[in-house]
């Protein structure tokens, strides 16, 4: 079920709502019960067959969990070795039979030069999520960090609709205290009116800003797979607006779970903290996606990283850089991006990633080391269009199909096909009739060879209002600053609400819950419910992974 | 609480606005395509020219109106032929309406309907040009609807519509230039002035001056689609009750009239991979479904059409595409009406 459904909007929303307070208030455990069943429904709206493929595997990994919790975390290492072990390499091997079947055997298949007929796998939804968030639940018994023993409350964990398709990826700790909390079962005003707005920001963001995006990035991606050519200023406006709407698209999402959450008083943790703004690739992977970068950080890269420094305690210089820092950044961001899908181009865009933060970490290193740009106040700028413009080329690998596509795409990006300009620019600029002779440069127009469906007026000024919203305007973090942060610091800890700061430029955009926000929430909700009706739904960009 | 109760306030005082204001300022001349109208009335009046003549229709979207050439059906077969061919966005029932009052007693109806209309319930929602051009001028569509039908169509309407209504009702009051010919599409008179009159050549390919004395379109002679068909001949088409449920009262409706009623099929491109097992497949279906309604004339196989006689659309053929359809269903047609 979409959440920009009516289906979810008008039926199931209300009837979980109502139906989550009203028992509720009269047993706890029930409440937990009926919102796991909702979930169930919600999932079982797309397929009902894989319902039972989650609910084996919540039921696994729960009973897995309790043979886990037999043994002493301390005294008996190797024993809980053996069922954690088994637990783990069922979790994998059903993510990797779902997701990575095809593109390992036909790959396998490829290399011994035989023919390979594919298997006829459908990608289970969510699966990428629910299974990472299992196996972390399993790590953590394992290490005794938690004694939760409720089916109930696990099923809900697990399967919480708000975040079971597309994360954010909750970890136990931030959920189950909350679960366990008797106020989260009466109706909180605050937070509904919080998560309303929230949840009608998102989805404003998605049908009026997001969906938009694809008809400038589809077309480009289009081209390239079918060796069509294009010229830099189409390339560009396809890659940039690509970026766009994967940030606007996978963001809305995340706020559109975390209102949702809110309604029924779960707060979930932050997911996006406007990573086109950050500085350096270090601080990009710390706003964009955050629930998987704490999650990849606590539970891959941190071990990786003890493991190789374990590896290199009598090395040093660049041996001892290479052991502690490119190595596990690198397997890390491999399977970062191999967690996004099979496919070269993820493997191609996690390696990128990976090395992107290296060379920032060791910049950064050798900048402090000498001193440079320290009161500078173009640096920043420049760093934050670096940043930009190194995510764009990497979210180019990150669409395409296959790798030459991307290739395509940048090799245009770079001005190797030549610049196309407007045609009333010919007389304007005659110095550059050398330039056109050597066939470098055409006045044809500035999209030539792409037929977008929308005017060139329409696809610039849509660039350009994405550029001000994501480097000019407050994030809805900062926006219901001093609401939404102050209630995940006593839920998800103080180190979040460090990251975000209020919004100094824009404090009349900042949230209240007064009429005038009431009122003009109660229109804009209108118009998305029947903009929903003439711009069919899409779905989530973040679902097929 | 605040905060809540204004939000659902708001949220339902704009429906109410948003809905009350088509209801309050219907009909308006908003935006819209009056040609379609202009050429409704005028294929009325070529109809009604005739006079009590016994004479072949041929009825359904623009398919007709590029596909068929009445010029050559009136000299092949000997009685007065009308193209009735009007545009594939109106809705069945439209069409149905406009075609049941022009045909007399005695007259032959073809009717060559677009694909997709044997099965528009598969997409219950109305488009949003039925109800921008029922709103604008096809009003009898709109009053005929009921309360609850139309309010459904409401929630098909793009969120700036109000705005549109709320302008064109404001240039109503300040006679805006800019709706006079909206405005005198709506007159009948004026139409048919203007068709019998014409002050200029056909400024496009879709204007009523560039339609002959039979209904047929003109200057339809070039090779322009590039796009790939989605109505391929080799897959079936979907049909639903309840188109077939109006297709059968009407043609009862015309039977009992003593109007003879053909089906023939709407133009399908020659691909290079066609399934020639599934086209005779996806014929014979047709066949099975309509032809209790009414015989079919052709079959797909006879009226693959190659990409160069197509003009604008999958579904426009351009000239030398419409002699070869007009050609076949002369042949056709000339086989039953020695029956009857």
């Amino acid at each position: 079920m979409l959440f920009n459904s009516y289906p979810f909007i008008f039926i199931f929303l209300p009837v979980t709502f109502i139906g989550m307070f009203m028992i509720g208030r009269l047993s706890q455990r029930v409440a937990i019960w009926w919102m796991g069943l909702a979930s169930l429904i919600f999932y079982a709206y797309w397929s009902a067959y894989f319902v039972l493929l989650l609910l084996s595997s919540v039921v696994f990994n729960y009973l897995t969990a309790h043979w886990i919790r037999r043994f002493n975390p301390i005294k008996q290492r190797v024993g809980i070795n053996i069922p954690l072990i088994l637990g783990l390499l069922a979790n994998l091997g059903l993510l990797i039979y779902f997701k990575y079947s095809n593109f390992f055997l036909s790959n396998l298949y490829s290399l011994l030069g035989m023919h390979y007929a594919a298997l006829d796998i459908i990608l289970p939804l969510g699966i990428s999520f629910f299974t990472f968030t299992q196996l972390a639940f399993l790590v953590d018994i394992s290490l005794g960090e938690t004694t939760e023993k409720s089916f109930g409350k696990y099923l809900l964990f697990v399967t919480f609709f708000p975040h079971l398709i597309a994360g954010p990826l909750m970890h136990h700790k931030q959920m189950m205290p909350q679960f366990a909390n008797r106020e989260n079962f009466r109706l909180n005003r605050i937070n509904i009116s919080l998560g309303l707005t929230i949840f009608t920001l998102g989805l404003a963001k998605k049908i009026f800003i997001a969906d938009n995006f694809s008809h400038i990035a589809d077309p480009l991606f289009t081209a390239a797979h079918s060796s069509n050519t294009f010229q830099f200023f189409e390339a560009w406006a396809g890659a940039l607006a690509y970026t766009l709407q994967l940030y606007f698209d996978f963001s809305a999402y995340s706020e559109m779970a975390i209102g949702l959450s809110l309604l029924f008083n779960i707060r979930m943790p932050l997911n996006f903290n406007s990573p086109y703004k950050s500085q350096s690739m270090i601080d990009f992977w710390q706003r964009w996606h955050m629930s998987l970068t704490k999650y990849i950080g606590e539970y891959l890269y941190t071990p990786i990283t003890v493991w190789f420094m374990r590896l290199s305690m009598n090395l040093s210089g660049t041996a001892e850089v290479t052991y502690t820092l490119v190595i596990p950044t690198l397997i890390t961001f491999v399977i970062v991006g191999l967690w996004h899908g099979a496919n070269w181009t993820f493997l191609a865009f996690g390696t990128l990633h990976g090395m992107y933060l290296v060379c920032n970490h060791i910049w950064r290193k050798f900048r402090r080391h000498r001193g440079w740009f320290k009161n500078s106040i173009a640096f920043p700028i420049f760093s934050c269009l670096l940043t930009y413009i190194s995510a764009v080329f990497a979210f180019v690998i990150f669409r395409s199909e296959q790798m030459s596509d991307a290739w395509r795409i940048q090799e245009a990006m770079l001005g190797f096909n030549g610049i196309s300009l407007p045609t009333t620019l010919r007389d304007l600029l005659p110095g550059l009739a050398a330039w056109e002779s050597e066939g470098k440069l055409a006045f044809d127009g500035i999209f030539p060879n792409i037929a977008f469906s929308m005017p060139n007026f329409a696809i610039l000024g849509l660039l350009v209002v994405g550029h001000v919203i994501i480097w000019c305007l407050p994030n809805i973090h900062q926006i219901t600053y001093g609401y939404l942060i102050v209630s995940q610091d006593i839920a998800l800890g103080r180190s979040l609400s460090k990251k975000i700061s209020p919004s100094k430029f824009f404090a009349t955009l900042r949230w209240k819950p007064n009429a005038i926000w009431g009122i003009s929430l109660g229109i804009l909700f209108f118009l998305i419910i029947i903009s929903m009706a003439v711009y069919k739904p899409a779905p989530f960009l973040y679902y097929q992974f | 609480m605040k905060f809540i109760s204004y939000f659902t306030l708001s949220f339902i005082t704009t429906a109410v606005v948003f809905y009350a204001q088509v209801f309050l300022l219907f009909p308006v001349p908003v935006a819209a395509d009056y040609w379609v109208r202009e050429m409704l009335v005028i294929k009325r009046d070529l109809s009604k020219s005739l006079g009590d003549r016994r004479k072949i229709v041929v009825a359904a979207g623009s398919n007709v109106l590029f596909n068929i050439d009445t010029n050559q059906l009136t000299e092949a077969l000997g009685l007065p032929a009308i193209n009735f061919g009007l545009m594939a966005g109106l809705p069945l029932d439209t069409i149905l309406r406009e075609t049941d009052a022009i045909v007399r007693s005695g007259d032959v109806l073809v009717l060559a309907l677009e694909q997709d209309y044997y099965c528009r319930e598969k997409n219950p929602g109305f488009n949003e040009w039925q109800i921008r051009n029922a709103i604008a001028w096809d009003h009898n569509y709109w009053r005929n609807m009921g309360f609850l039908q139309q309010l459904r169509a409401l929630t098909d309407l793009n969120p700036l519509f109000p705005i549109e209504l709320i302008q064109a009702k404001i240039g109503l009051l300040r006679n805006d230039p800019i709706l006079t010919p909206r405005l005198l599409a709506l007159d009948d008179g004026e139409v048919l002035n203007k068709y019998y009159h014409p002050s200029g050549p056909p400024d496009n390919l879709y204007s009523i001056y560039n339609i002959d004395h039979h209904g047929n379109i003109k200057n339809s002679n070039e090779t322009s689609f590039t796009g790939t068909a989605s109505f391929r001949a080799d897959l079936p088409i979907p049909i639903c009750p309840q188109a077939i449920a109006s297709l059968g009262s009407f043609i009862a409706r015309l039977k009992s009239k003593n109007v003879l009623v053909f089906f023939i099929n709407g133009p399908f491109m020659d691909l290079p991979d066609l399934d020639k097992q599934k086209l005779a497949q996806a014929d014979e279906d047709f066949i099975r479904q309509i032809a209790p309604l009414a015989p079919i004339l052709d079959n797909r196989q006879e009226i693959l059409v190659p990409r160069d006689s197509f003009l604008n659309s999958e579904m426009h053929l351009n000239i030398k595409g419409r002699d070869h359809r007009t050609q076949i269903l002369i042949l056709r047609l000339r086989d039953q009406l020695k029956l009857y």
